[in-house]
């Protein structure tokens, strides 16, 4: 991570930076920026928001491509590998140019690396960020940690809704078992689909005791991240690219969470496995997202959905930041 | 028992032992069961941030981990070579390790469960056989998939444990033949299911949580014939001689599973592991008053109770004396021996512990507010009040002393398919179809009834790096059938493991303290009260601590929608960080100047990467001039006083 700031702040001739922000909210990335402006690092603020507000797979679904109030957002950028390698990109002709470049030096980086992006300023920031997202996931972490402490794990899929905003804007969209997990690998990217049973996952679907508040199968396409999920019939066969609107339970740029129903975690598209017991989330996107760029960018035309079309699963919520709420009451 | 039940040897078709020896071993922190280990990473410039066993209770990670290097090696995701791996290093470590007198090793490459070319774990292996003679060495994608930290904290553990296990399993063996009994000897595994005796001795690991499984899965059976106990959640507490194992048990039979990460001790593993939570009560519990305060546990008189106890003619006050005192009911040994021994409000005040402690860990195991029944077990479950708080009802079914033999004996055979397929031709659909099959003929063949076999467990991960290529790992099992016994009856552990040294001379004296709990101990945070906990917020900078980093960490994942690879090495690194004295801020875009410069910085790439390929950014940099050899200490002086382009220089060094 360092070594990629590093060399970039050597050939970036336009200033170091005075913050730093998290790329993406989602997964290791949102902890990144902290760990990059730590006082033992480059010992700077980071800001409280992202450019996604969640995860997505390339550089060219963030907010500041939406936004597109320049031709070019991520370049100039360096990347680095930890091994050795490293890479500067100083112009680009675009920002998908940029991703498709970086996608092609992935595959022989070994499909990971650290990338840093030159600095973009306080205003263009306040402008294009998904504001609070720091905030946003102390406030699901909380509602997790208390879900267990208070042993309502059972009901945790509800805690979490609470945290991000209450039914309107969240809403469990599924429970059940993961009954099938296909995965492959891709210029960088995984590609796949999980299939969930629906079933009472606070005790075991197989016994019939109760029947079940969902029920029926439901699957979940990934391209690293969710991007659907999708009800599935028995008697229809399964296949990808003719899947129907009515089908479909949540679809991106909505945030759509695999969480394991024993403690609360989320489970990420690597960790999915046979058997597992989890609950299905569904989170309505950031409103910078629900432009009809956006949609373009970051719905399902972005992951080559065609056939289908974004419903929002309901109204957003703008998430309450930590910092209005706790300042000076400590 | 022969005797009594007046049954023939000869008509014993199998021994099926559920063992909590190796677990205990763990739990207690005994060092002359647990050897030391070290730790081969295969990882070229990566995984610097999260060293062997950062994550462990440090008491565990003082005993266990006796050297480790960070050597060349490791695969990318593709299958490509990070490096190669060289003799040389690998010899030069073992002579360290030879050194230290350690005699055990785990060898851990990155993405080595998708190694199926290179063989570089097996290659290192062969050099530090060669090197060390009679080291043991553990492969670890032998042992888990996956997932390089958890997947390393597991063949630690099972390397820590092999020389103990290998000698408990064999020293099974002399007391069946004395019996006259010539038939295989099984262990139960984690999930119910049974391990061959050899498999069990080259695995520990997977037996490790078997005793709790056991009594669960034999409680379930104690109370089938009982109508309104069907289709209903129970929680199970079973009490031992030394400590109380709760869980729960789930409507069907099985117990309830911990999530996709499991923890043992605080160590984190990732293979299923049933959810248990173990305290230091049992009937053998020492019972005695410290600084005023009644104390039952955790040390025990242990199986030694029927000469220690008060009741059996001994010296020791044990939660068994006292149970006999408070009820007319209870009747073990001679009552008459308490005599003037125990004090009246002693009793009372044990009876007010031993009820607290049982129900706070009911309460900790409930998933939900509402009460439900409680079933106890286990020799020990005289000592348990009849009611308790969180149960509608308290259930002693008859037999209960033997509900742990009794799910032992039902354990299932199991039996794994680990192959690559090429999926050119046909779909994976079709191959895990026919994988599936093939598991299951082979569980029948090690012996389960075919009728009753199903796949419990399929894992596929595709070999990016050959065309078309996955490797498939599918488990089924099946009730064992009886009549085909004799087949299986042979094991095979080398005779120089009978000349070592006594290992369980130690026996002869009060069971050690037994942890309290399984949680991570001595490095979780202190419990906080999650309502009224404020976040530092002054001057409108958040100055983040670790119960936000904590709460950050797991709201980042959920965010993430199954993607933004696990947060968890990160969370290690960045708690290093504010552990080590270091300062994380936060502030609100709102508060931004117009001309501030906002720098971005992530990783990017397939999340697999990110939970087999740890960072390691720092080691390897790539203009050795600007190295300098600075004093660390000066390093961070400096960065604390200034931000200038040197610091970037620096900060590689740290």
């Amino acid at each position: 991570m360092l070594q990629a700031q590093e060399e970039l702040y050597k050939l970036y001739h336009g200033g170091r930076a005075t913050h730093m922000i998290a790329l993406e909210i989602g997964g290791s990335n949102g902890l990144q920026g902290m760990i990059i402006g730590a006082s033992t690092n480059m010992n700077i603020p980071v800001v409280d928001g992202d450019w996604m507000g969640r995860a997505y797979p390339t550089k060219w679904q963030t907010t500041p491509v939406v936004f597109k109030e320049r031709d070019l957002i991520f370049a100039p950028v360096c990347v680095a590998d930890g091994n050795g390698n490293v890479l500067y990109m100083p112009a680009a002709t675009s920002d998908v140019k940029v991703e498709n470049v970086l996608r092609a030096a992935l595959s022989q980086m070994g499909s990971h690396v650290a990338v840093a992006d030159g600095p973009v300023t306080g205003a263009e920031t306040k402008r294009w960020a998904v504001e609070h997202t720091i905030s946003l996931s102390w406030r699901i972490g909380r509602e997790v940690a208390r879900a267990r402490r208070e042993n309502r794990i059972d009901r945790v899929a509800e805690s979490i809704i609470d945290a991000v905003g209450g039914p309107e804007t969240g809403r469990v969209i599924f429970k059940g078992k993961i009954v099938g997990v296909e995965r492959t690998l891709r210029m960088g990217h995984i590609y796949g689909e999980v299939i969930i049973e629906g079933a009472d996952v606070n005790d075991d679907s197989n016994s019939g005791a109760t029947p079940s508040e969902f029920s029926g199968k439901i699957k979940i396409p990934f391209k690293n991240e969710n991007i659907a999920a999708i009800r599935i019939h028995d008697e229809e066969k399964n296949v990808v690219g003719e899947e129907k609107n009515e089908d479909v339970l949540a679809i991106v740029p909505d945030l759509i969470a695999i969480i394991d129903a024993q403690n609360g975690e989320a489970i990420g598209t690597p960790e999915y496995r046979y058997g597992l017991l989890v609950l299905v989330i569904g989170i309505t996107a950031s409103e910078r997202w629900t432009s009809p760029r956006g949609i373009e960018i970051g719905g399902p035309k972005g992951f080559l959905m065609n056939h289908l079309e974004y419903t929002p699963l309901g109204k957003f919520v703008k998430p309450v930041s930590v910092i209005d709420e706790y300042d000076g009451k400590v | 028992m022969f005797k009594s039940a007046n049954i023939d040897p000869s008509s014993v078709a199998s021994v099926t032992i559920g063992t909590t020896h190796f677990v205990n071993a763990v739990i207690t922190r005994d060092r002359l069961r647990l050897d030391r280990v070290a730790v081969i990473r295969l990882c070229g410039a990566f995984s610097k941030h999260a060293p062997p066993c950062v994550d462990w209770p440090s008491s565990l990670r003082k005993i266990i981990l006796g050297h480790f290097a960070l050597l060349k090696g490791g695969l990318e995701v593709d299958g490509s070579l990070i490096s190669d791996i060289r003799e040389a290093e690998i010899v030069e470590q073992c002579a360290i390790i030879k050194e230290k007198g350690i005699k055990s090793v785990v060898v851990n490459g990155v993405f080595s469960p998708i190694d199926t070319v290179e063989r570089q774990e097996e290659r290192a292996a062969e050099i530090i056989q060669r090197e060390i003679p009679g080291v043991d060495v553990v492969l670890s994608k032998t042992v888990a998939n996956l997932g390089f930290l958890e997947r390393e904290n597991a063949a630690i553990l099972n390397a820590a444990i092999l020389r103990f296990a290998r000698k408990t399993i064999k020293s099974f063996q002399s007391p069946i033949k004395a019996l006259g009994l010539k038939c295989p000897v099984f262990i139960t595994q984690n999930d119910g299911t049974i391990l061959s005796g050899d498999a069990a001795a080259r695995l520990p690991i997977r037996t490790f949580s078997s005793g709790p499984t056991n009594s669960m899965r034999g409680a379930a059976f104690l109370v089938e014939g009982e109508k309104d106990q069907k289709g209903e959640a129970m929680m199970v507490i079973d009490v031992g001689g030394t400590t109380t194992d709760v869980g729960l048990l789930l409507a069907n039979g099985f117990p309830r599973q911990q999530a996709a990460y499991s923890e043992l001790s605080g160590v984190r593993m990732n293979f299923s592991y049933p959810d248990v939570k173990s305290i230091g009560l049992g009937g053998g519990s020492l019972v005695r008053r410290i600084e005023g305060k009644l104390v039952v546990g955790p040390e025990s008189v242990g199986y030694k109770l029927p000469e220690k106890a008060l009741v059996f003619g001994g010296n020791v006050p044990t939660a068994t004396d006292y149970t006999v005192a408070s009820s007319s009911e209870v009747k073990i040994g001679d009552e008459e021996k308490l005599k003037g021994k125990l004090e009246k409000q002693d009793i009372e005040d044990f009876k007010t512990e031993t009820k607290r402690m049982l129900e706070k860990a009911i309460d900790t195991m409930k998933t939900s507010p509402e009460d439900l029944p409680v079933l106890l077990v286990g020799g020990g479950a005289v000592i348990a009040p009849d009611e308790l708080k969180g149960a509608s009802r308290v259930i002693k079914p008859e037999w209960s002393g033997v509900a742990n033999a009794i799910g032992a004996a039902m354990a299932r055979v199991s039996a794994v398919v680990d192959t690559v397929k090429s999926t050119e031709g046909k779909t994976t659909k079709e191959l895990l179809e026919e994988i599936s099959k093939e598991a299951k003929r082979r569980t029948v063949d090690s012996g389960a009834l075919a009728d009753s076999v199903e796949v419990v467990e399929v894992e596929d991960l595709p070999l990016a790096y050959i065309a078309h290529k996955t490797r498939f790992i599918i488990r089924a099992a099946g009730d064992f059938d009886f009549s085909r016994a004799s087949d299986f009856a042979e094991l095979h552990i080398s005779d120089q493991e009978i000349n070592e040294s006594e290992l369980d001379s130690t026996e002869n004296e009060v069971a050690p303290a037994s942890i309290e709990d399984t949680s991570a101990g001595d490095d979780a945070p202190a419990d906080i009260d999650i309502l009224s906990y404020k976040p530092r917020v002054t001057d409108r900078t958040w100055y983040i601590s670790e119960t936000d980093l904590d709460w950050i960490t797991i709201g980042c994942y959920i965010l993430g929608t199954g993607g933004g690879g696990s947060p968890y090495s990160s969370m290690l690194r960045m708690r290093g960080i504010l552990r080590s004295g270091g300062v994380i801020r936060v502030v609100s875009p709102d508060d931004l100047k117009d001309d501030d410069l906002v720098g971005c910085g992530g990783g990017a790439g397939s999340p697999t990467v990110g939970i087999e390929r740890l960072a390691g950014d720092e080691s390897v940099f790539p203009h050795p001039a600007s190295l300098i050899p600075t004093n660390v200490d000066t390093v961070c002086s400096k960065l604390k006083r200034s931000c200038t382009s040197s610091i970037m220089v620096a900060v590689q060094l740290t």
